[in-house]
């Protein structure tokens, strides 16, 4: 059976306060050893196909896992897991629930036939901030920025939204280095839909699309079309405004 | 009337059984009710994610290959055959919703038994199951022969937007028009849900079976329409119960691209109705404004998601 070269896991980063993500990859299984109990398996040329099953209830906190692969996704539904296409390469799996995760990947080879790997996602801690800890200096230049960012987010009283968006902001700002100002842009812009994609319950009822322009406003003022460089130092802003 | 059979599918259903597709792993070209522009935008992740569409009607076939698992199911009609489709009714509505969202989740509550047609109680009651699952969009492809609103009807609806449902379809039926009132129950509860009438592949003329009257809200694809077959394959029938899960598809696309973009959810029809009308996001179909034929008419997907295109940075 082929290798799964194209389903390396690429970056797992958990995202808020003192949360840690584990993960365990185990050998190769047979086709075999899947049950289709939890997902539809669809044979389709040039597919890859995540499952998501045995989520364990009562660990705290959540994750974003991304994986690599430029095909066809089929995603099963998990409440609480979100999985997106993004810009970049690779699929971004969110955990907006804590638990324990077991992944397997499949790809199907219309020549070689299936191959799958299993992933044990554990995202556990959520440790809360230190009460005491003064609030971060603001970065230069972008404290107007910070302020909109923070007192937006704080009149909305949506604490899981407001985490969450932090997150995911973080984790792409590892992503982003390297990468020009568009392609950056993208990767942020489906960071946040993923986010806000996922928000439940009363969080759906809150008007994040407000929160948005008006920090989109005070973007355009700080940050040129073009000019990357700024445009990670008011992410990074916004990252801390919302922390 | 026997309560067992108020409810059925609409009596002039059109099912083509010689324009039956082989097994193919891609919706058939000839399903022009699905756009170039529509796989443009679920190729930029216009596609449903997250939403829960429940289609209560004849349950659907789960390990059709072009449909995701179910969520979750439910016989309300005690039928022998459990949740299997042997129908094949629901299977295609299902089909419909998946072609229009493709990462819409799905569920089914089996309401109409395998000979097409239910009661009030089991309709209702899988309404408000549907609802308490978590469906935000409702889609109900059947109907009466129209009459006086039932308060358990209505009842069951307002305890499915309480549940946290953003929005019921409901078929007009496939009586005709005669320049009165051809609109059978539910789709007749316009303050309730939103009737959907059925239009050709000209995307602008009423198919000739589409109930019409004073409910009537939209217009959507409903004749000729190509979707899932039990069995595997693809089958060919025409109907409002097909322009009706067209709708919810359309509807799912609409909640998970707004929630991504941060906007707060839509709960029941005029908030629907107001979103498009207010925006100018319709294609006005028959005569001028609102009408008894087409409603309001067919929402314009183009000038809908160029509204509400992603224009920030972050």
């Amino acid at each position: 059976m082929k290798p799964l070269t194209l389903l390396t896991v690429l970056l797992l980063s958990a995202y808020s306060y003192g949360q840690t993500v584990d993960f365990k990859s185990f050998e190769d299984k047979k086709f075999e050893a899947i049950t289709a109990k939890s997902v539809k398996v669809e044979q389709l040329t040039d597919s890859v196909f995540v499952l998501l099953t045995d989520r364990q209830p009562g660990i705290t906190t959540g994750g974003l896992l991304t994986v690599t692969s430029m095909k066809k996704w089929a995603t099963p539904y998990l409440e609480n897991v979100t999985i997106t296409q993004t810009s970049a390469p690779g699929e971004w799996i969110l955990f907006t629930a804590p638990g324990k995760y077991n992944i397997l990947l499949i790809e199907f080879d219309p020549e070689t036939g299936p191959s799958l790997s299993n992933h044990e996602i554990v995202v556990a801690g959520n440790k809360p901030p230190p009460v005491d800890q003064p609030p971060p200096p603001p970065i230069r230049g972008f404290a107007e920025l910070q302020k909109v960012a923070k007192e937006g987010a704080a009149k909305l009283n949506d604490p899981p939204t407001q985490k969450a968006l932090a997150g995911v902001y973080r984790v792409v700002l590892k992503q982003i280095d390297g990468l020009n100002y568009d392609e950056s842009l993208k990767i942020v812009q489906s960071a946040r839909r993923l986010a806000l994609q996922a928000r439940r319950g009363e969080s759906r009822d809150k008007d994040w699309n407000t929160w948005l322009t008006d920090v989109e406003r005070e973007m355009k003022k700080v940050v040129a079309v073009g000019d990357k460089e700024n445009y990670v130092l008011a992410v990074m802003a916004i990252v801390t405004a919302l922390e | 009337m026997n309560d067992e059979d108020r409810f059925h599918l609409p009596p002039d259903l059109f099912i083509d059984e010689s324009q039956i597709f082989p097994l193919s792993e891609n919706l058939p070209s000839s399903a022009w009710h699905v756009t170039q522009k529509m796989k443009e935008l679920h190729s930029r992740g216009v596609d449903g994610s997250g939403v829960k569409v429940a289609v209560n009607d004849t349950a659907g076939q789960a390990d059709h290959p072009f449909l995701p698992k179910q969520l979750e199911g439910k016989d309300f009609t005690n039928s022998r055959y459990g949740l299997r489709d042997t129908h094949g009714h629901g299977t295609h509505c299902q089909g419909i919703v998946i072609s229009v969202a493709p990462k819409a989740n799905l569920i089914t509550a089996k309401v109409l038994g395998d000979s097409g047609s239910g009661s009030t109680a089991g309709i209702n009651a899988g309404r408000v199951w549907a609802a308490k699952q978590g469906a935000d969009v409702i889609s109900e492809s059947l109907g009466d022969g129209g009459g006086p609103p039932v308060s358990a009807d209505l009842a069951a609806y307002d305890q499915a937007y309480a549940a946290g449902t953003s929005i019921c379809c409901a078929a007009l039926g496939n009586a005709g028009y005669n320049g009165g009132n051809t609109i059978g129950r539910p789709g007749s509860y316009s303050l309730h849900n939103h009737g959907i009438a059925a239009i050709q592949s000209d995307w602008r003329t009423i198919s000739g079976f589409s109930s019409g009257g004073p409910q009537a809200r939209f217009s959507a694809p409903g004749s000729g329409i190509v979707s899932c077959k039990p069995g595997g394959g693809w089958v060919l029938m025409s109907g409002t119960s097909m322009a009706t899960p067209w709708q919810a598809g359309l509807y799912a696309l609409f909640i998970s691209w707004r929630r991504s973009l941060g906007f707060q959810d839509m709960h029941g029809p005029k908030e629907w109705s107001d979103f498009f009308i207010d925006n100018n996001l319709l294609v006005d179909l028959g005569k001028p404004g609102w009408d008894p034929r087409y409603g309001n008419g067919l929402v314009d997907v183009t000038k809908s998601f160029d509204f509400l295109l992603d224009k920030t940075s972050i």
